[in-house]
């Protein structure tokens, strides 16, 4: 059983500006949520850069070299048909397949690769903070000093900006 | 806290002594090679037309979607869009040149033709000039509207935002096919507007862009044009060029794949000779290098790198109208000299000077509309 302190703020602003003053009061912010992506969070939670759009890059590698060979073999290899007096491996006929290919194995992988990181599969039941995929940015704190007793934290959260401040446990 | 940008004074003579050799290229065209004058300037005229309509585009848009981190930038497309009066005095002009550039103004080209007999109703030159002046007042009444509305009174915002996306696609339309498409009076593409489209887009950020950049020249620019602001409007340049790449792909392939002759005689014509290397060209600058550019998060958000791209993008801009206006024109051989470049040149310049003329009279950047209420 962990315990951490969450606080709730009402705008982008406010979260930003409680991060730099909880570290300041000896809390260490562990997690943020908010229903848009805020400029400079990350670089504030101090989260190294993701390297998801490397696993997209090679997804979508993968369905354009898939789109491409495939239809090269099948139409051009395998079985050529006349069509329209064309030349069997004519790149312009190949293109859609090969740009929706490589579309669709790019998102499959980022949603996966997301899903597989994020450890969230169907049917698990994850509790989200109200508000939190409405207007509320929310942040997860641990005091440094375990002892430090939770309604002290929760001051000090609230003395950050916080609109809503409260204690939670996580399994 | 207010920011007001004055361009130098070197700056501005530059401008104007590019916009006036345009000037007198031009005239000087007019007596020594007109068809090839005309056909630079019909570029240069788009050309300018072009970016100065992303200009309310992007206001409508930001209305429309509730942007409200652009608001505090409007200013920027506010100067694109109040250029417009000068296109139109380009386009009057323009006009004077539909005998030099448009096949179906010559009563005995149309003549015995069946196709272009069928289509004078439309194409024809009282007709041509009343829709160029009047796509025009649709444009400033609307720009100037669009410029003057302030950023809380929501529901007359969204009124007017979308009264002039209505209007701006119906006109935008028709007047690609009257200035570009018609070069090729026997050729038609329903998608051909949206190519146009696709060149507003891409020029008009790429402008932004550059405006933006200068902007960061001052403290309280750096303070708002992050660079997570700029990696967004990277982002925004990024996809707007794979818009265009997919809309001239969709052109040519439905044209190939098809294979009717009076189609093909489009990309026929663009095949022949020199001109299948500048539509690779064209392809090169204005798809592959910004798409594969941008595609390296340190270039998005370096502003010497996105500065650079952004003015090759503009460069293309040019190119692309090059592939698009001058192949109906010069025949099989590619032909680039001061009399295409000329008018083209002055044009821009004439946009530029006009545009950071308006942008020097108001203050760029309002502070307070920055952190409007919710509404």
């Amino acid at each position: 059983m962990k315990r951490r302190h969450l606080a709730s703020f009402d705008d982008e602003h406010a979260l930003l500006g409680a991060i730099a003053r909880c570290r300041a009061a000896q809390l260490d912010v562990v997690e943020a949520w908010s229903p848009h992506p805020v400029h400079g969070l990350d670089a504030q939670l101090g989260i190294p850069r993701s390297r998801l759009p490397m696993l997209a890059f090679a997804g979508g590698a993968t369905g354009l070299v898939l789109g491409t060979v495939f239809q090269y073999w099948s139409s051009a290899v395998d079985w050529p048909i006349d069509v329209g007096g064309k030349p069997f491996d004519s790149l312009p006929a190949f293109m859609p397949v090969m740009f929706e290919l490589t579309v669709l194995c790019a998102g499959l992988t980022t949603v996966f690769a997301l899903l597989a990181r994020s450890r969230l599969w169907p049917g698990k039941v994850v509790r989200a903070h109200p508000g939190v995929t409405d207007d509320r940015f929310v942040l997860a704190a641990v005091p440094r000093d375990p002892t430090l007793p939770a309604h002290e934290v929760d001051r000090m959260l609230l003395a950050a900006g916080a609109e809503r401040a409260w204690e939670e446990t996580i399994p | 806290m207010e920011t007001t940008l004055v361009p130098s004074a070197r700056l501005m003579r530059v401008l104007v002594g590019v916009a006036s050799a345009g000037l007198v290229i031009f005239l000087l065209g007019m007596l020594l090679a007109p068809e090839r004058t005309w056909s630079g300037y019909l570029m240069g005229f788009c050309y300018f037309t072009f970016v100065a309509l992303a200009g309310p585009l992007f206001l409508a848009i930001t209305h429309l979607a509730d942007m409200r981190w652009a608001m505090p930038l409007r200013a920027i497309p506010a100067a694109m869009g109040a250029t417009l009066p000068g296109a139109l005095a380009l386009g009057v002009m323009l006009v004077a040149g539909t005998h030099a550039l448009y096949e179906w103004s010559h009563a005995s080209a149309v003549r015995g033709d069946h196709l272009l007999e069928h289509k004078s109703a439309w194409l024809n030159v009282p007709g041509f000039a009343l829709r160029t002046v009047l796509v025009f007042v649709v444009w400033i009444w609307l720009a100037r509207k669009l410029a003057g509305l302030r950023p809380l009174e929501r529901g007359r915002n969204l009124r007017v935002a979308a009264l002039f996306m209505a209007l701006f696609a119906l006109t935008f339309s028709l007047a690609c096919v009257d200035w570009i498409q018609s070069l090729e009076p026997h050729w038609f593409s329903t998608i051909f507007a949206l190519h146009g489209l696709a060149a507003v887009g891409t020029s008009g950020i790429a402008v932004c862009i550059l405006a933006l950049l200068w902007l960061r020249r001052t403290q309280h620019g750096r303070e708002l044009v992050t660079s997570d602001a700029l990696e967004d409007l990277a982002k925004i340049l990024m996809g707007l060029s794979l818009f265009w790449a997919y809309i001239w792909y969709c052109q040519h392939m439905i044209i190939w794949y098809v294979d009717i002759p009076e189609e093909t005689t489009y990309y026929l014509a663009r095949e022949a000779g020199d001109w299948s290397t500048l539509v690779r060209l064209n392809l090169f600058v204005n798809f592959a290098v910004p798409f594969l550019a941008l595609m390296r998060k340190p270039w998005r958000r370096n502003p010497v790198a996105l500065g650079r791209i952004a003015a090759l993008v503009l460069v293309g801009r040019a190119l692309d109208l090059f592939v698009l206006v001058a192949p109906a024109l010069q025949g099989s051989e590619v032909r680039i000299s001061a009399w295409e470049l000329g008018p083209l040149l002055g044009a821009a310049a004439l946009f530029l000077w006009l545009f950071l003329r308006g942008l020097a009279r108001e203050p760029l950047l309002a502070r307070t509309a920055a952190h409007a209420p919710h509404p």
